[in-house]
């Protein structure tokens, strides 16, 4: 008999007990067939820029020929002179207003052409629409000629933009950000204040969290230590495909748009009317904002062209957006001699607001008392983007830990797990009054086990050694390094502000289902795609907790009608997120459906034609006669009576009498609000490394995954994640940095020639992926996120191997040969 | 990604005669590979497109050869790098050329690339190279080289020519160098150490009707070796590359994307010349050879680069 859970009134909603369906065939199996593998790997998938429709026509935007600059006059009578060419919208025409230009490092504009200018590449000034995208780029590079820019002062560096003295970036431009200045909020366990100001010194606002009293821990703590580092040169999202907005109105009074776009998200035009297709975007790391302004421009554009689609191209990817990472971060911690923390202080200068220093502090360990400032200074290098996001924060939980470990003279890992907790407790006290109470197994505890399986993976307790002590017979150093973190994305609501605007409105859930007359399950919503395995994974839950085949669902993304509120719509951006958030739906759908099936089962079926007879209806015994619903079930796609299996019937024996397909909608609750999901989920990594001297190179010689996902669906799928993950993540650090010309602040290396993103071919040795399931998450089967935390939280790792090879600590968080060189005194 | 391409003529030449008419007619361009070229056109990099491309691939008989006459190396200029590095004689009696063309840009473009194109690219630095001839430099006609005062992390550190101190990017013209190689023409042979110059926006010596048309590699029984630095092993241009060719007391040394010109290391061919090769004096020579170093303000670490690639091509050879 299958139990339904969380489903029936009154049932309490506890998602990360529902166990896996019996006799799984397809959740946690290798081997399941990617079902969009094909069409990626043969090329024959249809890309946002792929797309031609009759009557098109394109659209480019001028990009800011320097860092902070403004427009003083611009002569558009020789670019509208180039043939092709239908319109150029001007900045000074009518501007187009919308609600934010997301960007920390600069005062918000309400424009999306606007005059002025805060960092090269910035779009701005004229929009070009012609008939082809040949004619559009002539004309822009008559119009960039024809176009005078007043220069304006810039800083490129943010610890020179706050310099006493500094020169002000914006000295006329009012304070506008997303705090009330001396607003001070108590959250059930910390403090936020936030401190507005008007330009001193090219800076904006101080942000001040508090957890506990670290200033009074501090002073009672046995030892002190502090320490800084800085990410001085930022990376970028930059990726394969460039960004391209397609618009068309397809209503006379231009009111109703429809839209193509590759964005991450499927509702990045949640601010008009419309209907938006979210194509395949290939390779990038991505944030509904990246593609918002391009978005608006390419609606403007079509406002122009009677109805006609018109194409807005950018020549690259997002290369002018950095990520939120970067800055100078010191740090000060207090701690016992067995290397227990007991207070932490952070001084954070960082240009972005979503950058919580002590986020995963919070999550990994159970110091009770931190206090964070985060000073946010104007800077004139491009908006940031959430992506690959956690990086930082996974290093400053790492870097307390190894220093600690460094004077201590212990191993870091040691230190790490003395310290595990999350959210001001330790695992032991987590262990009696979280996993015992809620039903989670309190004998596994996932940092010690991926730490003991990570270490054995590589030898850990025979290669490990004090920093800066093996010089390998090659003249390299040889050095081992070693990174953890909670698992992230937790918990089964993480979209719970998604689906309590529909159940305020009493709407129907984000995702539909239909059993079909032919016995088939179709999925539908809209869904932007970013390249992980989605579709294959939701099908595989469906199928097993239906009991169906594989291939008997169908999970079709569609496009969204009416804005993206109304619709049906998977949880749109955020790779672990996603699949945590929109398996709970899919779960509970089947659930639905299955139970549905097995009603239809014991009733009587309408006649296959379907009309009445002149004496009513004609109706056909049940497909099982006097039997429930609870003594059937269903497998192979087959309905079969419980007590004899040889009684069954194909799920089309009944369906097919339907009348019309059987739908079926739910809207999952949020988790008890007075629940605390502590995170118990851990990940590891180690890397070994050999430096050389001469150069400051870093081969990789072997790098060790473990991941705790909980539960895992696709194997293959989790695996390429971590594989793809090592690769971006250390790349970061390792390879990646973007450059600017000091003079004029022009980004120098915005192409994939220049900005160096590590390939396959660039690593020498093995990555060892292990991934263990301890259930330990806040979703169903205990399944937690496996998306960006990889690729987020080795971003440093080469920096403790380094560390560990050449006994000395990098100023920065880059490792690359120049900054290695540099520790080694070579420089 | 680049900009779509404006309309130009495409000319398939039949003879080396043809394609340097074509070429002599004036605002027209080679193709080989076209990993150089189309790259330069999809930019719009330099003051003028080009309004006829002409290819050298249908030229018959075809400049795609490699072949030993005399103990001496002939190769087509337009062989394949990846022809050149799998090639069994490249591999055995010229070794260092063979690690350089396998050490070139990544295999789909060693699959396309050809070593006459290797030795003919324009230079990478980044001002020089950014779209839409942004930054009109002094290798374009304009006045100034941004570098200079700009971000030169990757630039010059032995100085600047004509005021410019881009970096010539090829692998394979280091190797050519230390092997003593000649670059055959359709108007006349120049030994390679001759064959760059700082041209605009041209990186070689040859007149606007010249094309390479062969690769001469004398004979040679010594050991050679090459040796790249470069943030990706998989695909980049060479931060600091290096080929040496050692035979006997015979020394011959040459760095590259140190400086405008592949740079001829003569003090460190001083320097280990008619010694044992072993770290000592292999550290002595990478010392030497950049003991005139110039280095701007953000390439000081290239210094320490070049000393240790000539240091480990030395080791290679020993």
């Amino acid at each position: 008999m299958t139990t339904y859970y969380g489903i029936e009134p009154g049932e309490k909603y506890k998602p990360w007990l529902w166990p896996l369906p019996k006799d799984t065939k397809y959740i946690g199996k290798e081997g399941i067939y990617r079902k969009d593998g094909f069409m990626k790997a043969s090329g024959t998938v249809k890309y946002c820029r792929d797309l031609t429709m009759p009557g098109m026509l394109y659209a480019k935007t001028m990009e800011a020929p320097h860092a902070h600059c403004k427009i003083i006059a611009m002569d558009t009578s020789r670019a509208e002179a180039v043939p092709g060419v239908r319109k150029i919208i001007r900045y000074d025409e009518d501007p187009i207003w919308y609600g934010i230009f997301d960007s920390f490092r600069a005062p918000l504009t309400p424009m999306a052409l606007p005059t002025e200018a805060w960092f090269s590449g910035q779009l701005c000034g004229a929009t070009i629409i012609a008939d082809t995208e040949l004619a559009c780029e002539e004309a822009m590079r008559i119009l960039e000629k024809d176009t005078e820019w007043e220069r304006l002062p810039f800083y490129l560096d943010w610890d020179e933009a706050i310099k006493p003295g500094s020169t002000p970036i914006y000295p006329d431009r009012e304070l506008i950000n997303h705090y009330n200045p001396g607003r001070s909020v108590e959250f059930p366990d910390f403090t936020l204040s936030w401190t507005g100001f008007e330009n001193k010194n090219n800076m904006y606002g101080e942000e001040i969290q508090e957890y506990g009293d670290a200033d009074s821990a501090m002073t009672e703590a046995t030892n002190t230590l502090e320490f800084s580092f800085k990410e001085s040169l930022p990376d970028t999202l930059a990726g394969i495909e460039a960004q391209v907005q397609i618009a068309k109105y397809i209503d006379a009074s231009n009111t109703i748009v429809e839209t193509w776009e590759n964005g991450q998200g499927s509702n990045s035009i949640h601010q008009t009317d419309g209907i938006s297709h979210c194509h395949y975007s290939g390779g990038r790391f991505g944030h509904a904002f990246n593609v918002l302004q391009g978005d608006l421009l390419a609606k403007r554009a079509a406002l122009e062209t009677n109805q006609r689609p018109v194409c807005h191209l950018h020549d690259r990817s997002h290369f002018y957006w950095m990520g939120e990472e970067f800055g100078t971060y010191k740090m000060k911690v207090g701690y016992e001699d067995n290397g227990k923390i007991t207070a932490i202080k952070i001084q954070n200068i960082n240009c972005c607001g979503i950058l919580d220093p002590e986020n995963k502090i919070c999550k990994s360990t159970g110091c009770e008392n931190i206090h964070v400032t985060k000073t946010y200074p104007y800077q004139n290098i491009g908006p940031y983007s959430c992506y690959r996001h956690g990086g930082a924060q996974a290093a400053f939980l790492n870097e307390i830990c190894h220093r600690i470990a460094e004077d201590l003279n212990m191993d870091p890992a040691e230190v790490a797990m003395i310290n595990d907790g999350a959210d001001g407790h330790s695992m032991e006290w987590i262990n009696e009054n979280v996993k015992k109470k809620y039903g989670f197994d309190a004998t596994r505890d996932s940092l010690n086990e991926v730490i003991d399986i990570g270490k054995k993976a590589i030898d850990w307790n025979n290669k490990w050694h004090e920093p800066g002590t093996k010089l390998l017979p090659n003249g390299k150093y040889h050095g081992i390094g070693f990174m953890y973190c909670n698992s992230w994305h937790h918990r089964a609501d993480d979209n719970s502000s998604f689906l309590k605007y529909r159940r305020e409105r009493d709407m129907w859930g984000p995702i539909g289902l239909g059993v079909y007359k032919s016995g088939k399950v179709f999925v539908e919503g809209a869904h932007n795609e970013v390249g992980v395995n989605r579709g294959t994974t939701y099908q595989a839950i469906i199928a097993d907790e239906i009991g169906l085949n594989f291939d008997d669902v169908v999970v079709k993304f569609i496009d969204e009608p009416e804005g993206s509120r109304s619709s049906f719509r998977f949880r749109g951006h955020g790779g672990s997120r996603g699949l945590i958030s929109n398996a709970v739906m899919a779960i509970r759908l089947a659930q639905k459906a299955k139970k549905m099936i097995l009603e239809k089962a014991c009733k009587p079926r309408m006649n296959p034609g379907g009309y009445f007879d002149l004496y009513g209806y004609q109706w056909l015994e049940p497909a099982f006669p006097n039997k429930t619903p609870e003594e059937l079930d269903i497998k192979d796609s087959m309905v079969f009576e419980i007590a004899n299996p040889n009684n069954k019937q194909p799920i089309s024996a009944i369906t097919t009498y339907l009348s019309r397909e059987m739908f079926v909608t739910d809207v999952p609750p949020d988790l008890d609000e007075e629940l605390h999901t502590y995170p118990m989920g851990r990940q590891c990594y180690f890397m070994e490394v050999e430096v050389d001297p001469d150069t400051g190179h870093v081969d990789v010689i072997k790098d060790v995954c473990v991941y705790d996902a909980g539960k895992i669906i696709s194997p293959e799928t989790c695996h390429s994640q971590m594989i793809g993950g090592t690769y971006m993540g250390y790349g970061r650090s390792r390879v990646e940095e973007v450059f600017f010309d000091p003079n004029d602040g022009v980004r120098l290396n915005d192409d994939l020639i220049n900005y160096p993103i590590n390939l396959i071919g660039d690593i020498k040795g093995d990555i060892d992926v292990h991934l263990i399931e301890t259930g330990l998450n806040w979703a169903p089967y205990g399944m937690g996120g496996i998306g960006e935390s990889p690729t987020a939280v080795q971003t440093h790792i080469t920096r403790y191997a380094v560390h560990n090879a050449i006994g000395k600590w990098l100023d920065e968080g880059k490792t690359t040969p120049e900054y290695v060189l540099k520790a080694l005194g070579k420089v | 990604m680049g900009n779509p391409l404006r309309d130009f003529k495409h000319i398939n030449a039949q003879t080396i005669n043809e394609a340097t008419t074509i070429l002599a007619s004036g605002n027209a361009e080679a193709i080989a590979g076209g990993t150089d070229i189309v790259g330069t056109m999809k930019l719009y990099l330099l003051r003028e497109y080009p309004e006829t491309v002409v290819n050298l691939k249908t030229i018959s008989p075809s400049l795609d050869y490699i072949k030993e006459e005399g103990g001496m190396l002939k190769i087509g200029a337009l062989t394949r790098l990846e022809d050149i590095a799998k090639s069994n004689v490249v591999q055995s009696k010229w070794a260092g050329l063979a690690e350089a063309a396998h050490r070139t840009a990544s295999p789909h473009i060693r699959e396309v690339g050809t070593i006459g194109g290797n030795i003919c690219q324009l230079n990478r630095c980044w001002y020089f190279r950014k779209k839409n001839n942004h930054y009109d430099c002094i290798r374009k006609g304009g006045n100034m080289c941004y570098a200079m005062a700009g971000e030169n992390r990757y630039h010059s550190i032995f100085g600047a020519v004509a005021a410019c101190v881009a970096v010539n990017p090829s692998d394979t013209a280091p190797a050519l160098v230390a092997l003593n190689a000649t670059i055959k023409t359709s108007k006349r042979d120049i030994p390679a150490e001759e064959f760059w110059a700082v041209k605009i926006p041209g990186s070689t010596v040859l007149d606007t009707d010249e094309i390479v048309t062969e690769i001469q590699v004398p004979a040679f029984s010594g050991k050679s070796a090459f040796v790249k630095f470069a943030l990706r092993s998989s695909i980049d241009f060479p931060i600091v590359n290096c080929a040496a060719a050692i035979d006997g007391s015979n020394v011959r040394i040459c760095l590259n994307a140190v400086y405008n010109l592949p740079y001829r290391a003569t003090k460190a061919e001083e320097a280990i010349s008619g010694k044992t090769i072993d770290e000592a004096s292999a550290e002595a020579a990478g010392t030497a050879a950049v003991s005139g170093a110039m280095p701007l303000a953000y390439n000081k670490w290239k210094v320490q680069i070049a000393k240790a690639m000539v240091k480990k091509c030395l080791l290679a050879c020993k």
